[in-house]
């Protein structure tokens, strides 16, 4: 697709699994949550982290890109 | 507290410098953008490309305003960067046939890029076609046909490409309809679920049968309302985040999704731990749905009442003309009238384009563009202007202005820009609401963190409510609860009424105005207009007609008014002085027959000699008379009683003997006195701003009830004379002449440029009055006022119920009071959002404003 940094979704969906990951964790050694809380909450914040991150990895990895092609051009 | 201080100021005259140094401005329409973020998006698209010195994008217009430096990118460069930020630019595609015998085809394709327009040429060399994709708002088929010709080639086809404006109606009338269509499935869908959810409360249950209860009749009921009229969100956002964006769409997305998901799971698999059997939120996701799609109708309604102000204007403009193609009446698209063509217009009709009457006279309605009423008589020599409606006898008339040149076009454009524009005060707004997206979700990540860790184990209590419902939450598990707490957060932190506020009631401001002949070089101007404490008038051509004019005319005894007037007129028959102008005009206009002197002499600096019928006549001032010795001794008097007026006395003699005298004086408006009547009752400052003596500056500034006059100033000194005013504190407007007063038209906060009439995108000046009458600055004012304090009401609408509600959606009083914000009330604040603003800006286009209406009656 035209226009689509795919670098940039990368980043953003390491970082939201990053994100969501120290969630669980956090929430696993505090103790007392059900798994399927556990599993809720880390598939929540895996979105909502998502959605944070997004437009700022596309747009670094639009940035450069358009850097790169100035630099090679 | 002043929005618009120095900085908007040092803004307008940047813009202008800009201007001035060959910056390129367009308008580019823009699809798909549906709140503020979108805008920021575009924006950000836009200007990064370079040279592009800036670029203001307008929701309710869908609209880009751009400046483009000299070799800036071309508008397929520009429509590239607004499809990758996920918007179009609604370009349209024609072919033409060429037939043999042209020029090659090699760079035809270079060539047509170089029409402002067009976007994209593909030559086809064996079908001996070329398709052109170009902007209709631009450029029309017609025009490409015409750069084709004069570039040698003969051109076919083409065909006249759908008006731009009624293409966008069309779409906004077809969006209108879509939304209806979602509110139709939404709402009584949306009623029967939560009828069905609310069933075991109040006295439902005798009324309700049980069926409608259970957890699949609700799933089958909100299943059809996510998948239809919710679909719109998730295409959007999904579109958006693979360009890397995240907009309103997506919060609703957001809430919709996960209260229909949650549901879902909890409905076939309560066991999950997503909450359990009590957590299912089909009626969030229903009414979610059904509130978001009443906002969007609504907003698709506000969007195309505000766009009507240019409709109307351009609707206005004849589609076709009668001209004279060699001694024949041929009719042509309007768009095909050259510079030169006579045009025919019968009565009834309106006039194709700008020109001259060649023949024939009539009452044209010049109201469009004026806002004045009565028509106006035309004849041989006079300008008329396109679209102004021929009221009696038949015209021909040579076209002067064509095309995007015309009166009405460029008045067209300014409005547009205008609205394209942004005030000053929409910066904050639009600042919040492009950062909001973002910000949202980072709070509703912390207030899910919160709830999930902490909030949860220390306040939940199995009387848990949902505001406004007796629906208890007592079996709620920590994720759900916390879930519900973060997605009411994040739908009612939406701002989707912000986008609109300010940009809905500028548009409408800008109409009216321009419905009034006032027009305003951008949103800014509107601002700062608003603002401005001080009004400098210029005398001349702003409060006076320019045109000095006879005034008094007082005979000695044993001779007429009319004598005097006639003799006085034959002697300046000849002369070529701005005196004999007023006195041949005054004789005229009495129907007085003015003789022709048989020899004439002018006396520089003193008058004329002229002898007629065999008499001498001297027409000139003291000196004059004093050097031939004509004793003035009955006429001294009266002459120093008309100088003091600021009048300028000029005396007749017939045969050596005293025979009259004439007043002759710059003639005040008719509306001036009560134009300052109505700038100092709306609590302005007055000053007047002349070149005259001060005794004849205050002499005009009494009659007018002007306080402050500034004497004695020379044309070069003017923007000094406004910058010493502003020295002391004030924000000033300047009124002048749009050419003279260029100076101090930029010096002020805000320049008024008086009776434009055909040069309107050439005049200086931050607003342009198309008609020179002073009460038009007092109309400009207060549509500005107006205008102003529309956006502020709508800005209080929009954030008022997202900053009210947003802690308590957040649990800020959960421990208090164990109720909590469903997402179907936080939809429904949101809803009552976009309908504030959208009924306050609809309510704008009643306005009159008080100048107009005590003119008017």
């Amino acid at each position: 697709m035209r226009g689509t940094a795919w670098l940039g979704i990368g980043g953003a969906v390491m970082g939201a699994a990053l994100m969501a990951a120290a969630l669980v964790l956090g929430a696993w050694l505090k103790g007392g949550y059900g798994s399927g809380a556990l599993a809720g909450a880390g598939l929540w914040t895996f979105f909502l982290g998502l959605i944070v991150l997004l437009p700022a990895t596309v747009s670094l990895a639009r940035e450069r890109r358009a850097r790169g092609k100035i630099e090679s051009g | 507290m002043p929005i618009m201080g120095t900085k908007g100021v040092q803004h307008l005259a940047e813009t202008a410098t800009r201007r001035r140094e060959g910056a390129r401005r367009i308008v580019v329409p823009v699809e798909g953008m549906t709140c503020a973020a979108c805008v920021a998006r575009v924006e950000r698209a836009i200007k990064r490309l370079p040279g592009v010195v800036d670029a203001r994008v307008n929701l309710a217009s869908a609209r880009a305003g751009l400046e483009l430096a000299p070799g800036g990118p071309t508008l397929a460069e520009i429509a590239r960067a607004v499809e990758e930020a996920g918007y179009q630019v609604p370009l349209t595609s024609q072919t033409f046939r060429l037939r043999p015998g042209g020029p090659s085809l090699d760079s035809l394709a270079e060539k047509l890029l170089a029409l402002e327009g067009v976007a994209g040429a593909e030559v086809d060399a064996d079908a001996c076609t070329v398709t052109v994709r170009f902007l209709p708002d631009i450029v029309s088929a017609a025009r490409v046909r015409r750069h084709l010709e004069t570039m040698g080639y003969r051109a076919e086809g083409g065909e006249e490409a759908e008006d731009a404006l009624e293409r966008e109606r069309a779409a906004r009338r077809a969006e209108v309809r879509r939304q209806l269509l979602n509110l139709l499935i939404a709402w009584p869908l949306g009623l029967l679920v939560m009828l069905g959810t609310f069933r075991d409360y109040w006295l439902l249950p005798h009324v309700v049968p049980e069926f409608m209860g259970h957890k699949l009749f609700l799933f089958a009921l909100t299943t059809p309302i996510v998948l239809g009229p919710a679909r719109q969100f998730f295409i959007k956002s999904v579109r958006g985040l693979l360009h890397g964006t995240a907009d309103m769409n997506l919060l609703y997305a957001t809430g919709i999704g996960a209260a229909y998901l949650i549901a879902v799971v909890n409905t076939f698999w309560p066991e999950a731990g997503f909450g359990g059997e009590r957590a299912t939120f089909y009626e969030a996701a229903a009414l979610l749905t059904a509130f978001v799609v009443l906002g969007r109708y609504l907003e698709a309604l506000t969007r195309g009442r505000a766009s009507e102000a240019i409709r109307r204007l351009l609707q206005l403009q004849p589609r076709r003309a009668r001209v004279l193609r060699d001694g024949r009446e041929v009719e042509v698209p309007a768009d095909e009238v050259v510079v030169g063509d006579i045009c025919l217009v019968r009565p009834g009709e309106a006039v194709p384009v700008d020109g001259v009457v060649v023949e024939g006279r009539s009452a044209v309605d010049e109201s469009l563009v004026t806002g004045e009423s009565l028509p106006v008589e035309k004849g041989p020599g006079y300008r008329v202007i396109g679209g102004s409606v021929n009221r009696a006898g038949s015209l021909r008339v040579r076209a002067t202005q064509v095309g995007r040149d015309t009166v009405l076009a460029q008045i067209v454009r300014l409005v547009e820009e205008a609205q394209a524009g942004r005030a000053p005060i929409q910066r904050l707004a639009d600042w919040v609401a492009g950062h909001f997206i973002l910000g949202v979700h980072l709070l509703a990540l912390g207030v899910f963190a919160f709830w999930f860790f902490a909030g949860y184990e220390r306040w939940f209590t199995p009387e848990t409510r949902l505001l406004m419902s007796p629906y208890t939450l007592a079996e709620m598990g920590v994720f759900g609860f916390a879930m519900l707490m973060s997605v009411a957060v994040l739908v009612i932190s939406c701002p989707c009424a912000v986008g609109l506020a300010t940009p809905a009631a500028i548009m409408a401001g800008s109409g009216i105005a321009a419905r009034h002949g006032v027009l305003f070089k951008g949103a800014e101007a509107m601002e700062a207009l608003a603002r401005v404490q001080a009004v400098v008038l210029d005398k001349t051509g702003t409060l006076t007609r320019g045109r000095p004019s006879v005034t008094d005319v007082v005979p000695v005894p044993g001779r007429s008014r009319e004598e005097v007037l006639a003799l006085a007129a034959a002697a300046e028959r000849d002369s070529e002085h701005p005196l004999a102008e007023a006195v041949l005009a005054a004789a005229r206009e009495e129907g007085l027959e003015v003789a022709r002197a048989d020899s004439f002499q002018a006396l520089p600096g003193q008058g004329v000699e002229a002898w007629v019928d065999g008499r001498t006549l001297l027409l000139g001032n003291r000196t004059l008379m004093a050097e031939r010795g004509i004793a003035l001794d009955g006429l001294l008097a009266e002459a120093e009683r008309l100088e003091g007026e600021g009048k300028t006395a000029v005396f007749l003699a017939v045969d050596a003997r005293p025979a009259g005298l004439l007043a002759v004086a710059d003639t005040l408006k008719e509306n001036a006195a009560a134009a300052v009547a109505a700038l100092k009752a709306l609590g302005l400052e007055v000053a007047m701003l002349t070149g005259d003596n001060r005794r004849t500056a205050e002499a005009i500034a009494r009659r007018l009830g002007i306080d402050q006059v500034l004497a004695e100033v020379l044309p070069q000194d003017k923007a000094a004379a406004v910058r010493q005013l502003q020295q002391q504190g004030k924000r000033v407007a300047m009124v002048g002449d749009g050419i003279n007063d260029a100076p101090a038209l930029a010096q002020a906060d805000v320049g008024i440029a008086m009776g434009a009439g055909t040069d309107i995108a050439k005049e200086a000046g931050h607003v342009v009055l198309v008609r020179d009458d002073p009460m038009d600055v007092a109309t400009a004012v207060e549509t500005a006022r107006f205008t102003l304090r529309k956006v502020k009401q709508n800005l209080a609408w929009a954030f008022g119920y997202n900053a009210l509600a947003l802690p308590i959606a957040a649990g800020v009083l959960y421990p208090l009071t164990h109720q909590v914000v469903s997402p179907e009330l936080a939809a429904l604040l949101m809803a009552l959002s976009s309908l504030s603003v959208s009924l306050n800006s609809a309510a704008m286009n009643g306005w009159r404003p008080p100048a107009k209406r005590e003119t008017s009656t």
